[in-house]
C-alpha cells in the first residue's frame, strides 16, 4: 500500500479511530492492533513475504532470548554469527543473488570458460534491506549489551512491522523505537497535529514536486543519447530535487504517521541541500541509515581511531557498502565509492574533528558558494545513481560535458519545474533558518488554514495513480 | 481527542466543500478545447451519417494512427474514427455508440492493450472531464460499478480544474489549434494535425511483470457488444492495436494472454498482433501514436486485412 494512494487514504483514518477507541484498553491490545495491521500493510502489497518477514521476527526473538541467558563469550558469539548469516543471508538471496552469478559468469568468460547462466526469477521482497537492518540491530546492541532484550513477542513484532516505516525506513535502532512499544500510548494532540502537518508537507513534496519531475527525469534519462549536454544538466538537477522529494517527502509521511499513534521516530533528513560540504551532508542525508553504517560497521572496523590510510580505507569501505545495500548494480557501488572519495579532502583536513561545534547553520556569500559546489557534486553522483547501468552513466556524462553543455537547454517543462523547485527551496531555506515569524504556531489560524487547503488542493491537482517510492525497490 | 477530531472534521468538510464547487460550478476551457471536446462534433458526424458505416472504435491508437479516408476510398462506405483517447475506457466507447448503429453499419474495435488488464477499462480521469465538462448527458450511460471505479479520480479532477481556473481568467485567449486541440481532428474524425511533423522523444510502454491479468469484465463487455450488434444486423471485428517495437517487446506477455483470451471466447483478433508491431521510428509521440508514414502503413494494411476477410 503506498502512501500516496486512495487505499491508504481509507485505511489511515480507519486505523487511527480503532486504535484510539477500539484498541486502546491496553498496551498489549494497542500493539497486537499495531502488529496485524502492519501485517495488512505489508501483505496489500504481496502476501507471500508476511512469511518472511514472521520468520525473521521470531529468529531474532529468540536469538535475543537466548543471548541474554547466556554470559559464555564463544556461545555468545555463534548466537550473533547465526544471527548476521540468517538476516544478511536472506538479504543476499532476495536481493544479490542474480547479481553474483551474473559477475561470475562474466568473469569465467573473461578468462576464456563457458559457464552456463543459473539465475533464478527472484522477487526482492519490498522493505527487505530496512526491516532486516532494524532486527539485526536489535540483535546486535544486546550482544554489545547495550540493551536487554524483550521478553514480549507481541511488541517486538509489533516493532519489526510498525507500518509507517516498515517499507522505506527510517531504519530505527531497537533501543530507541522498542521502549516506545513498551508503554501504554495516550493521545497527545500537539504530537498528532505536528504528525499531520508532517504528513501533508512529505504528501507535498512526493505528488507536487518529486512525481512531476520523476516525468521529466524519465524522459531525458531515456533520451539522453539525443539531447544536449545543458538538458542533461538541468536532468541531474531535477533527479537531486526528485530523490530528495521523493525519500524525505516518504520519511516525513512516515515520521507524521507514527506520531498520530504516539510514537516518535527518528529524524531521516536535516535540509541535506544546504550543506556547505559532503561530510555534512552525509550527517544530514538519510540519517537512519548513515548512522547505522557508522554505529555497526565503521566504528568496529576501527572508525577514525587508527591512521590516516585506515580511516580513509574504512570510509571508502563503509560508502562502497552503502552503495551496494541500495541494489545489486554496479552503478549504487561506483555511486558509493564516488562519496567515499569526496570525504578524503575532509578526512585529511580532519573537518570532522574540528567541526563538531555547532555553527553549520550560518549562512555567509562564502558558505553559500560551499553549498552550491556541494550541491554539484552530489548531483553529479546521482547519475549513476539514476542510470540503467555503468556505460549508459558514462555516456551520460560524456555527452554532458560536451560543448552543447553552453547551449539553451531542450525545454523539458522548465515553466513547471521551476516555480515548484523555487518554492520547495524557498519554504526549506526558511524553515531551515527557522525563522519565529513562518512558524505554524504564529500564524494565524485562518492563514494557517489557507496554507492546508492550497498544499491539499496541489497535492490532488499534481497527483497520479501508482507512483510508487524510489527507495521503494531497496 | 475530541477538540482533536472536530477541527479534522470541520477541515476536512471544508476541502469536500471546495472540491464540490470544483466539480459543479468551475468550468475547464482546457479540457472543452482539447481533444475530449471533439466528442460532440464526433456524434454528430456518427448522426449524420445513416448509411452502411464503418465505425472506428478505440482510443488514441485510432484516433492518432488511421487515414479514414483512404480506407472509404478503397471500401466505399463512409468511415468514421471515434477514436479518441484511451483514458475514457472501453466501456464508455461501447455503451457510447450503440444508439447510433444501424443496419449492415461495421464496427471495427481497436482496443488499447492497457483496457483489457487495467482499471483503464471503466475509465479515468478523461471521462470524469467528457462527464462534467463535454456531454454531461452521457452520465446516463455509466453503471453502478463504473462509478465506483471513478469516484477515485474526482478530487484530483476538482483540484485540477480549481489549479487551471485562474490561469485560464488570465489567460481568456482561445487555445490554438495544436496536436491535442478539438479542431485537430479532419471531417473523418482523425487527427492530422501532427502528420506533418517530425516525430518526438517518448517513453515506451513498460516491462510485463508477469503477474497482470486479463480482466474478465472486458471480455464479458465484448461478448455482450458482438451479441448487441448481431442484433442489430451489424458486425463487429476487432483488430490489434498497432505499437512501437520496444513497447511489443516489453508486453509481449500480456498481448500473447490477451489473444489467448479473446481467441478462448471466439472473440479472436482478425489480425495477429505481431502484424501490427512497427519500428520505433514510425511513432510520432508515444508508442500508440503514429507519424505520418506510420498512418499510412497502418491504413494500407488495415485495409489489406479488410479486403481479405470481404473475399472470404
Amino acid at each position: 500500500m503506498l502512501f500516496n494512494s486512495f487505499e491508504f487514504a481509507i485505511f489511515l483514518p480507519i486505523v487511527f479511530l480503532l486504535y484510539w477507541f477500539v484498541f486502546n484498553k491496553s498496551i498489549k491490545l494497542q500493539n497486537l492492533f499495531l502488529l496485524i495491521v502492519g501485517y495488512i500493510f505489508y501483505g496489500w502489497w504481496d502476501w507471500r513475504f508476511l512469511f518472511l518477514i514472521a520468520f525473521s521476527t521470531l529468529f531474532d526473538f529468540t536469538i535475543g532470548i537466548q543471548l541474554n541467558k547466556t554470559n559464555h563469550a564463544q556461545k555468545r558469539k555463534w548466537l550473533f554469527i547465526a544471527s548476521c548469516i540468517v538476516n544478511i543471508g536472506l538479504l543476499g538471496f532476495f536481493k544479490y543473488f542474480n547479481f553474483f552469478i551474473d559477475n561470475f559468469i562474466i568473469a569465467f568468460q573473461s578468462i576464456g570458460y563457458q559457464v552456463s547462466p543459473v539465475t533464478l526469477k527472484i522477487i526482492l521482497p519490498i522493505g527487505i534491506s530496512f526491516y532486516t537492518f532494524q532486527s539485526l540491530s536489535y540483535t546486535t546492541d544486546i550482544y554489545r549489551k547495550k540493551m536487554d532484550p524483550t521478553k514480549d513477542l507481541i511488541s517486538f513484532a509489533a516493532f519489526i512491522s510498525f507500518f509507517p516505516q516498515l517499507v522505506a525506513g527510517p531504519i530505527e535502532r531497537a533501543y530507541h523505537l522498542l521502549p516506545q512499544f513498551h508503554i501504554k500510548r495516550y493521545f497527545d494532540k500537539e504530537l498528532a497535529i505536528i504528525g499531520m502537518r508532517q504528513i501533508l508537507w512529505g504528501l507535498f513534496k512526493k505528488i507536487v514536486i518529486a512525481d512531476t519531475l520523476s516525468g521529466y527525469v524519465d524522459q531525458i534519462f531515456a533520451s539522453y543519447d539525443t539531447l544536449p549536454g545543458s538538458t542533461l544538466a538541468l536532468g541531474s538537477i531535477y533527479f537531486a530535487v526528485q530523490i530528495y522529494c521523493d525519500f524525505s517527502g516518504y520519511s516525513s509521511i512516515a515520521i507524521g504517521t507514527a506520531k498520530l499513534f504516539g510514537f516518535e521516530l527518528m529524524q531521516n533528513f536535516n535540509y541535506p541541500y544546504f550543506s556547505t560540504n559532503v561530510t555534512q551532508f552525509w550527517r544530514r542525508w538519510h540519517i537512519s541509515l548513515t548512522s547505522w553504517f557508522r554505529d555497526y560497521v565503521y566504528i568496529p572496523l576501527g572508525g577514525n581511531k587508527g591512521t590516516l590510510s585506515k580511516t580513509i580505507f574504512n570510509t571508502l569501505f563503509v560508502f562502497t557498502l552503502s552503495g551496494f545495500w541500495h541494489g545489486a548494480n554496479w552503478t549504487f557501488i561506483i555511486w558509493g565509492l564516488l562519496n567515499g572519495l569526496y570525504l578524503i579532502p575532509n578526512l585529511i583536513v580532519g573537518y570532522n574533528k574540528k567541526t563538531k561545534a555547532n555553527n553549520e547553520n550560518t549562512i555567509n556569500v562564502y558558505a553559500f558558494i560551499n553549498m552550491l559546489v556541494t550541491f554539484s557534486l552530489i548531483t553529479f553522483t546521482w547519475i549513476f545513481f539514476r542510470s540503467a547501468n555503468v556505460s549508459q552513466a558514462f555516456n551520460y556524462i560524456s555527452n554532458l560535458f560536451s560543448k552543447s553543455l553552453f547551449t539553451y537547454p531542450v525545454q523539458h517543462g522548465m515553466a513547471m519545474t521551476f516555480p515548484l523547485i523555487t518554492i520547495l527551496f524557498t519554504i526549506e531555506w526558511f524553515r531551515y533558518f527557522n525563522i519565529k515569524a513562518l512558524q505554524p504556531k504564529n500564524i494565524p489560524v485562518f492563514l494557517r488554514w489557507i496554507i492546508y487547503l492550497i498544499l491539499i488542493i496541489g497535492c490532488l491537482a499534481f497527483f497520479k495513480q501508482n507512483q510508487s517510492f524510489i527507495y521503494f525497490q531497496f | 481527542m475530541k477538540s482533536f477530531l472536530s477541527k479534522i472534521i470541520k477541515f476536512s468538510f471544508l476541502v469536500v466543500i471546495i472540491l464540490w464547487i470544483g466539480i459543479v460550478f468551475i468550468p475547464d476551457k482546457t479540457v472543452q478545447s482539447s481533444i475530449l471536446g471533439a466528442y460532440p462534433t464526433k456524434h454528430e458526424l456518427l448522426k449524420q451519417t445513416k448509411t452502411k458505416k464503418i465505425i472506428l472504435l478505440g482510443g488514441s491508437n485510432l484516433s492518432f494512427g488511421i487515414n479514414s479516408k483512404q480506407i472509404e476510398k478503397v471500401l466505399k462506405k463512409p468511415v468514421i474514427n471515434m477514436g479518441i483517447h484511451a483514458g475514457v475506457g472501453l466501456e464508455f466507447m461501447i455503451n457510447d455508440i450503440k444508439s447510433y448503429i444501424s443496419e449492415g453499419d461495421t464496427v471495427i474495435l481497436v482496443p488499447e492493450y492497457e483496457h483489457f488488464y487495467t482499471n483503464n477499462f471503466y475509465g479515468e480521469m478523461e471521462l470524469i472531464s467528457v462527464l462534467f465538462d463535454i456531454e454531461p448527458q452521457s452520465k446516463k450511460l455509466i453503471n453502478r460499478e463504473q462509478w465506483y471505479h471513478l469516484i477515485q479520480y474526482l478530487p484530483t479532477y476538482s483540484a485540477k480544474k480549481i489549479k487551471n481556473y485562474i490561469p485560464s481568467i488570465l489567460n481568456n485567449k482561445e487555445e490554438s489549434l495544436s496536436i491535442y486541440h478539438k479542431n485537430s481532428f479532419n471531417e473523418n474524425g482523425d487527427a492530422y494535425f501532427h502528420w506533418s511533423l517530425p516525430n518526438q522523444n517518448y517513453l515506451p510502454a513498460i516491462k510485463n511483470t508477469g503477474n497482470e491479468k486479463i480482466n474478465k469484465d472486458v471480455i464479458y463487455q465484448i461478448l455482450n457488444f458482438k451479441h448487441y450488434l448481431k442484433n442489430q444486423n451489424a458486425t463487429l471485428l476487432i483488430f490489434p492495436p498497432v505499437i512501437d517495437e520496444t513497447s511489443y517487446n516489453n508486453q509481449e506477455i500480456i498481448i500473447n494472454k490477451i489473444n489467448d483470451e479473446l481467441t478462448k471466447n471466439h472473440i479472436n483478433f482478425v489480425s495477429e498482433p505481431i502484424k501490427y508491431r512497427y519500428s520505433d521510428t514510425l511513432f510520432f509521440n508515444s508508442y500508440y501514436h503514429l507519424t505520418k508514414m506510420g498512418v499510412d502503413k497502418r491504413t494500407q494494411q488495415l485495409i489489406n486485412d479488410l479486403l481479405i476477410l470481404k473475399s472470404e
